[in-house]
């Protein structure tokens, strides 16, 4: 009995470090952004509103905009850079020439401070001296305003709009290496043994890929899935510099709205117009739908996780 | 927003550059002290405290303000103890003062952008109202007050029980004005307008007779809609605060000039934060429209084998003369400091505002002198023989708005901004763009 407490009490210490960490920076501030979210509380804390702001939340267009445009972008970026980073890895797997250069090469933006990597976008994406619009008009075609279109793709008030879309390429650009990188880890982890097994068993291709390389892989695949959710739900740096707007006003989000985000929202709402009673109704709210989304990921794929 | 930051940082760091000489020479060897000199005599003695200052100017421009600290350190009891904590142009420094206000360590003085954000501390009662000090045994003299800009002291007033009460007080000063390129005007054949039915026309002819872009510029509402607005006699908010008067006639004529310009003559091209700064640089533009520190950014980007002499202009006139934007920080001093502390600062300020210092740090950094009879001073004068460009925002400042006094206004810019966008993009017209906003200003006027 005795030795069982001192067990127990030095497995608490070993987490002590950690739980500090994590309490003093998370769920400390996580409790706190509730209680300021019960609150008018703009500079100075005023009177206590319960559930109003939250109340209000769902009566604001800009906010269930930005919920909305939060789910666009988490749809149009999470699955093509998985997608695009499994056969980048899937090639990379192979025995090519300068495997480790292209490698190198498709890790090197994740590793490049995304503020760099959006400035250096933002001068692409110029409308008059960007390289975008160069290759537009080198292959005859009409040049677009870009970062600065509101416009959306499917139609003038569907989003994405043309700023955000180009928002989430750079976004899948990014992001590639680093599904690349986990999923060729995830591919070498496989054993040979049973590839030549279903080799042998007349499996090739892509029914190789198939019934043995992508089920093999699923760990993989279900933890990219979950943190690329996760990530792009509550991604701001790109979408705040390459937003910053035609005006020179606000905190970003523009053109017109087009690309605030539901962390733009909540950054806008708590650091320019000081709303921060509000704000942080919003920031609960957005960490609420962010469990409903990964446990929704739980649900539906977490079963078909084949940990071997 | 970061992206801001970063090229406000270079250009602050450049722009000090450029002005790096009379800086260094235009400091008098003897500083007498503020207390001593200009305060009346009946002033209890200056305070033996340290006070801490935050501050928003970084790079060339830090170590420029840290040089005037210094000064004053050295020649009296109060120590003021600066720190960078962040540009104050992007909310950085904001950012943090109001992280300090939950914490409730805010430092003593600190500096804060226009009206609106001063204004919005102060209803937090986080800010001290500084005329008492202005009144006060430390304070100025009827003179020496008719002497500071008045539209930098509106820009420091809010309406408190019905009067005009001084509750922050100007530091950097910079105001919108027009750029343009001489020897595209010389090409064009076109002369500097001074109306903006001028501007219009020589945006047509440059556009017919050259192959420059007549203007490039950032649609931000300080720099064109607002200006234009003003000098139709038109207003932001009503003088009361409560309701958006920006969709008057005037105002749906301010944002139709910009659409005109834009769609109907295709003279105008629209960008986005600087972008316009590089090209202007390099000579394919002939007119921009920005705030008035911008010169040492737009020369340090030319090219070395073709530069040319940056032109600088007040903006146009409408019937109600030239107005412009007010730019720059005003320094507030917070109510959480001890009484003594709070003196100091005073004191400190006046010092600042001192003609020798006023003078020595437009000259360092850019920024407009506060004082009226600064541009009589010696060092100015000789300065302003160099470069007259240093007199172009001085004839403007007495034209210059700030933002409106409403702790409001901060989210009311965002859909005001998003209006001039649609209008510009054709989505709607100038007229129910505006409306939009001001329905939206309205109700946030209200609160909720």
């Amino acid at each position: 009995m005795r030795g069982r407490w001192r067990e127990a009490i030095e497995g608490y210490l070993f987490l002590a470090p950690a739980l500090l960490i994590i309490g003093a920076f998370h769920v400390w501030p996580a409790i706190y952004v509730l209680y300021m979210s019960l609150f008018r509380w703009e500079i100075a804390q005023g009177p206590f509103l319960g559930l109003r702001n939250y109340q209000h939340l769902l009566e604001d267009g800009d906010f269930l905009r930005s919920v909305g445009l939060t789910v666009v972008y988490v749809v149009g970026t999470v699955p093509l850079e998985m997608a695009i980073g499994l056969g980048v890895a899937l090639l990379l797997h192979q025995r090519l020439r300068l495997r480790g250069m292209f490698r190198l090469l498709y890790f090197l933006p994740y590793v490049t401070s995304q503020v760099a990597v959006a400035l250096v976008w933002d001068w692409v994406f110029n409308p008059t001296y960007g390289l975008a619009n160069g290759i537009l008009v080198g292959l005859g075609a009409p040049t677009r305003t870009w970062l600065l279109q509101p416009d959306g793709l499917f139609g003038r008030d569907l989003p994405p709009s043309l700023a955000l879309a180009s928002i989430m390429f750079v976004t899948i650009w990014y992001y590639l290496g680093f599904h690349a990188v986990v999923f060729l880890s995830g591919l070498t982890s496989i054993s040979d043994e049973i590839l030549d097994a279903a080799r042998i068993d007349g499996a090739a291709g892509l029914r190789l890929f198939r019934h043995i390389t992508f089920p093999l892989l699923s760990p993989t695949t279900y933890f990219l899935l979950l943190i690329a959710t996760i990530g792009a739900m509550t991604s701001f740096n790109l979408i705040y510099v390459m937003g910053g707007g035609s005006t020179l006003a606000g905190c970003g989000g523009n053109p017109l709205g087009t690309t605030e985000v539901a962390a733009l929202f909540v950054f806008d709402r708590f650091w320019c117009q000081t709303e921060l009673g509000y704000a942080s109704a919003a920031a609960f709210a957005l960490g609420f739908v962010v469990i409903v989304f990964t446990a929704a990921n739980n649900r539906i794929f977490a079963r078909r996780v084949f940990y071997g | 927003m970061r992206l801001r930051t970063l090229s406000v940082v270079l250009a602050l760091v450049f722009s000090a550059c450029g002005a790096a000489t009379p800086a260094a020479t235009s400091a008098p060897s003897s500083a007498p002290s503020a207390a001593a000199s200009s305060g009346p005599a009946t002033a209890a003695p200056e305070p033996a405290v340290t006070i801490t200052f935050w501050h928003g100017q970084s790079g060339v421009l830090g170590d420029r303000l840290k040089a005037l600290i210094d000064k004053f350190n050295a020649s009296h009891k109060i120590q003021v103890q600066a720190t960078f904590q962040g540009s104050y142009t992007n909310n950085e420094l904001q950012t943090k003062l109001i992280s300090a206000v939950q914490a409730g360590s805010p430092p003593d003085m600190a500096q804060l952008t226009g009206l609106a954000d001063v204004a919005n501390f102060y209803k937090a009662k986080a800010i001290a109202p500084l005329q008492p000090f202005v009144d006060g045994p430390d304070g100025l003299t009827k003179d020496q007050l008719a002497d500071i800009v008045p539209s930098f002291l509106d820009d420091n007033s809010l309406t408190i029980n019905g009067k005009k009460t001084i509750v922050s007080w100007p530091m950097s000063k910079s105001e919108s004005v027009l750029y343009y390129n001489p020897d595209i005007l010389k090409a064009a054949g076109v002369s500097v307008p001074k109306t903006w039915d001028e501007f219009r026309t020589a945006l047509q002819t440059v556009k017919a007779k050259t192959s420059f872009t007549p203007l490039e510029w950032t649609p931000s509402i300080y720099d064109f809609f607002l200006p234009y607005l003003f000098s139709e006699g038109g207003t932001a908010l009503s003088s009361d605060l409560t309701k958006a008067t920006f969709n008057s006639a005037e105002g749906v004529k301010a944002l139709q000039y910009e659409v005109d310009l834009v769609n109907t003559d295709k003279t105008a091209v629209v960008t986005k934060g600087y972008d316009w700064q590089n090209p202007f640089a390099q000579g394919k533009i002939a007119f921009a429209v920005s705030t008035s520190v911008s010169v040492p950014y737009i020369e340090q980007a030319m090219p070395k084998d073709h530069t040319f002499k940056v032109g600088m202009a007040p903006l146009p006139a409408g019937p109600k003369g030239s107005k412009t934007n007010l730019y720059g920080n005003n320094i507030v001093v917070f109510a959480k400091a001890p009484p003594d502390h709070q003196r100091a600062a005073w004191i400190f300020l006046k010092w600042l505002t001192d003609t020798d210092q006023t003078v020595a740090w437009s000259l360092a950094s850019g920024y407009m002198p506060l004082r009226v009879s600064a541009k009589n001073s010696a060092a100015f004068k000789d300065a302003a023989a160099k470069d007259p460009r240093l007199l172009i925002p001085l004839a403007g400042a007495p034209g210059a708005v700030g933002n409106p006094a409403s702790p409001d206004w901060p989210k009311i810019q965002g859909p005001l901004g998003d209006a001039v966008t649609a209008a510009l993009l054709g989505r709607s017209s100038a007229k129910d763009a505006l409306d939009t906003a001001a329905k939206k200003a309205d109700s946030i006027l209200s609160g909720y």
